[in-house]
C-alpha cells in the first residue's frame, strides 16, 4: 500500500511562483501575520457577522480543495480520505487531527495542537472566557473537509469551536452538525486568474534568483511529525491556501464598507497595510536572520540592496508570485513588478466582482523589508526583534509608504509598485 | 563575554516561549566539529545537502530543549531554547564550543 504522504505534496509551479496542491495555491505565513490579520477582522464582530467570514471562507476552500483531491487521486473509500485530510492538515502545518468520530452527520474533533490556538497561547495574554476560541480557520476547513469525504454539497456542515487552549482548556474542540439549510457559500476560485512570467536575473548584483528559489524550495520546511507544527525561521509556520488570506481581506472590506460607508476605507486599508508590516517584520525578518539564509542567500551579499534582491529572489518559493525588480533599490526608493502575486490573482477572479483596488498587505511587505534593510541596518549588525524596535519601525517612525503605480485589480496587465520614502 | 571573546552571542528574539540567539564564531564549523557538539551536548544532528554543495545542519537538543542550526559555510550558529530557565544550557552550548 501507497503511503499517503506519497501523495500529497506541494506542486511547485515554476512559471506562476507558486505551490499547488488540490488546485490551491499554498503560501507561507507565520502565526504573527496569521493572528494579526484574523484578530484585525475578528475585532469588526460586532459591526459585521465576522465569524461567517473567517470560518466560511475556510470552508469554501476545504470542500474545493478535498474534492478535486479526492478526484485527482481516485480516493474513494471514506476511511482512506479521512487519512488524507488528517495527512494534508499537518502538512500545511495547522497540527493534528484525527478524523475518527466524524460522519456525514456530523461528529466531534479534538487536538492539543492547532496552530492558531497554541501559538496565541504561547504568545499572547490568555482571551477572557466567553469570547470564543482563535481555531476559525481550522473549524472551516474541517468542516469542508468533512462534507467532500461525505459527498456533502458545499455549506451542509454547520461548525462550532467548543474549547479553546486560549481559554485555559487542555485541547482545541469543534463540533459538527448538518444544517437543514445549506450556508450561502461559493466554491473557491482555485488558481485564480493566475499569471505565468519568467523568473528574472536582475543586473547590477551577484544574487542568483534561480538558484536561490531551487534551494529554498528543497528545504526541509515539514512538520514536526508530533505536533504537525511547522517551526522554522524562529517561528511557527504555515502553508495555508493563499485564497483564504486573499478572500478575508476583500470580503472583511466590502462588509466594513457596506455597513460603515467610504469614511471606514483608509481604516481598512492601513490595517491591511500593516499586515504586510507584522509579515515583512516576523516571517521574512526571520527569514534574513536564520541558518537557511546564511546558508544559501548570504554568501552573495555585497551591499544591502543585495539583501532585498536575496529576500524577493526567494518569494517563489513562499508561493507569493514572482517579483521583478524594475529599479535598482536605493534607500529612497524601489520599484517592482509582481507577478501572479497570489492575493491580486485570487481577488480578480472573484465572480462578483471585488471592493479592493490593489493590494495593500503587499504595500505594507515593500514598507518592511525597505525599512529592515535601510532603517534597521539589518544588513550591517545584528537585530532584536521586539517590541521596540517594531515600533520604531512602523509607529513611531514610518518611513516607508508604497504607491501602487499599477493593479491588477484596476484592469492593468501586472501588478507594480513602489517601496519609497513617506512624502 | 568580553568584546575580545571570539564567541559573541546576541538575543534575537523571544517568542512562543522560545528564546532565539545567534552565536557568532571566529569561523564556520566543519561536519566533524557539528558532529561532536551534538554527542558532546548532547543532541541529534541531522544535514540537508545544499545545491552549492554546502551542507546545512541541524542538532535537535534531547527532551525538546531546543536546537542549534548552522551550516558549513557559515560562522554564525543560530540557537533556539524552548525551556524557562534555559540560561544555564546556552551557557553548556557556549563551553562546549570555546573547548573544540
Amino acid at each position: 500500500m501507497i503511503d499517503i504522504r506519497e501523495k500529497v505534496q506541494f506542486v511547485p509551479h515554476l512559471d506562476c511562483g507558486s505551490l499547488i496542491l488540490g488546485g490551491e495555491p499554498h503560501v507561507i505565513h507565520c502565526h504573527y501575520y496569521n493572528h494579526f490579520l484574523q484578530t484585525s477582522i475578528e475585532d469588526a464582530d460586532g459591526i459585521y457577522p465576522a465569524e461567517q467570514v473567517l470560518v466560511g471562507t475556510a470552508q469554501e476552500i476545504g470542500h474545493s480543495q478535498f474534492r478535486k483531491l479526492f478526484q485527482e487521486k481516485g480516493i474513494q473509500d471514506e476511511r482512506e480520505r479521512k487519512s488524507f485530510v488528517e495527512v494534508v492538515y499537518s502538512l500545511l502545518g495547522m497540527g493534528k487531527v484525527s478524523l475518527e468520530n466524524v460522519s456525514a452527520e456530523g461528529g466531534e474533533i479534538s487536538t492539543p495542537y492547532e496552530h492558531y490556538a497554541y501559538t496565541y497561547a504561547a504568545t499572547f495574554p490568555p482571551r477572557p472566557k466567553g469570547k470564543r476560541g482563535v481555531a476559525y480557520f481550522s473549524q472551516g476547513y474541517l468542516a469542508g473537509a468533512i462534507e467532500a469525504i461525505c459527498d456533502l454539497p458545499l455549506g451542509s456542515m454547520g461548525s462550532r469551536q467548543t474549547a479553546c487552549l486560549t481559554q485555559g482548556d487542555p485541547a482545541v474542540s469543534w463540533e459538527f452538525f448538518r444544517l437543514r439549510e445549506p450556508l450561502p457559500l461559493q466554491p473557491s476560485v482555485g488558481e485564480g486568474r493566475y499569471q505565468t512570467a519568467s523568473l528574472p536575473q536582475p543586473p547590477h548584483t551577484r544574487v542568483p534568483f534561480q538558484a536561490i528559489r531551487d534551494a529554498v524550495l528543497g528545504l526541509p520546511l515539514g512538520p514536526d511529525p508530533e505536533t504537525g507544527l511547522i517551526e522554522a525561521f524562529d517561528v511557527v509556520l504555515t502553508r495555508l491556501p493563499g485564497n483564504y488570506y486573499a478572500l478575508i481581506s476583500e470580503r472583511h472590506f466590502q462588509h466594513m464598507l457596506s455597513a460603515i460607508g467610504p469614511d471606514v476605507i483608509p481604516l481598512v486599508l492601513d490595517m491591511l497595510v500593516e499586515s504586510g508590516h507584522v509579515c515583512a517584520f516576523n516571517t521574512l525578518g526571520g527569514i534574513m536572520c536564520s541558518a537557511e539564509w546564511d546558508a544559501v542567500v548570504r554568501p552573495y551579499l555585497d551591499n544591502p540592496a543585495d539583501w532585498l534582491y536575496g529576500i524577493v529572489a526567494l518569494m517563489p518559493a513562499l508561493g507569493w508570485g514572482i517579483v521583478e525588480p524594475l529599479t535598482y533599490p536605493s534607500s529612497h526608493s524601489w520599484t517592482v513588478s509582481l507577478h501572479n502575486w497570489y492575493e491580486t490573482t485570487a481577488i480578480a477572479a472573484l465572480p462578483n466582482g471585488h471592493t479592493l483596488t490593489y493590494s495593500p498587505f503587499a504595500e505594507g511587505i515593500m514598507n518592511g523589508i525597505l525599512a529592515l534593510v535601510y532603517q534597521a541596518g539589518i544588513a550591517e549588525k545584528r537585530l532584536t526583534f521586539d517590541g521596540e524596535l517594531y515600533g520604531s519601525l512602523f509607529r513611531t517612525g514610518r518611513t516607508y509608504q508604497s504607491t501602487f503605480h499599477q493593479s491588477r485589480l484596476q484592469g492593468a496587465p501586472t501588478d507594480v509598485v513602489e517601496g519609497h520614502v513617506a512624502r | 563575554m568580553s568584546p575580545a571573546d571570539p564567541i559573541q552571542v546576541h538575543l534575537v528574539r523571544e517568542c512562543a516561549q522560545r528564546t532565539k540567539y545567534v552565536i557568532d564564531l571566529p569561523e564556520p564549523l566543519s561536519l566533524q566539529a557539528y558532529q561532536e557538539l551534538a554527542d558532546n551536548l548532547p543532541g541529534i544532528l541531522s544535514s540537508v545537502f545544499l545545491p552549492s554543495g554546502d551542507v546545512l545542519l541541524q542538532i535537535k537538543l534531547l527532551e525538546k530543549e531546543g536546537s542549534i542550526t548552522g551550516s558549513t559555510n557559515s560562522a554564525t550558529l543560530h540557537v533556539l531554547l524552548t525551556k524557562e530557565g534555559h540560561g544555564r544550557l546556552l551557557e553548556h552550548i557556549l563551553q562546549e564550543l570555546r573547548n573544540q
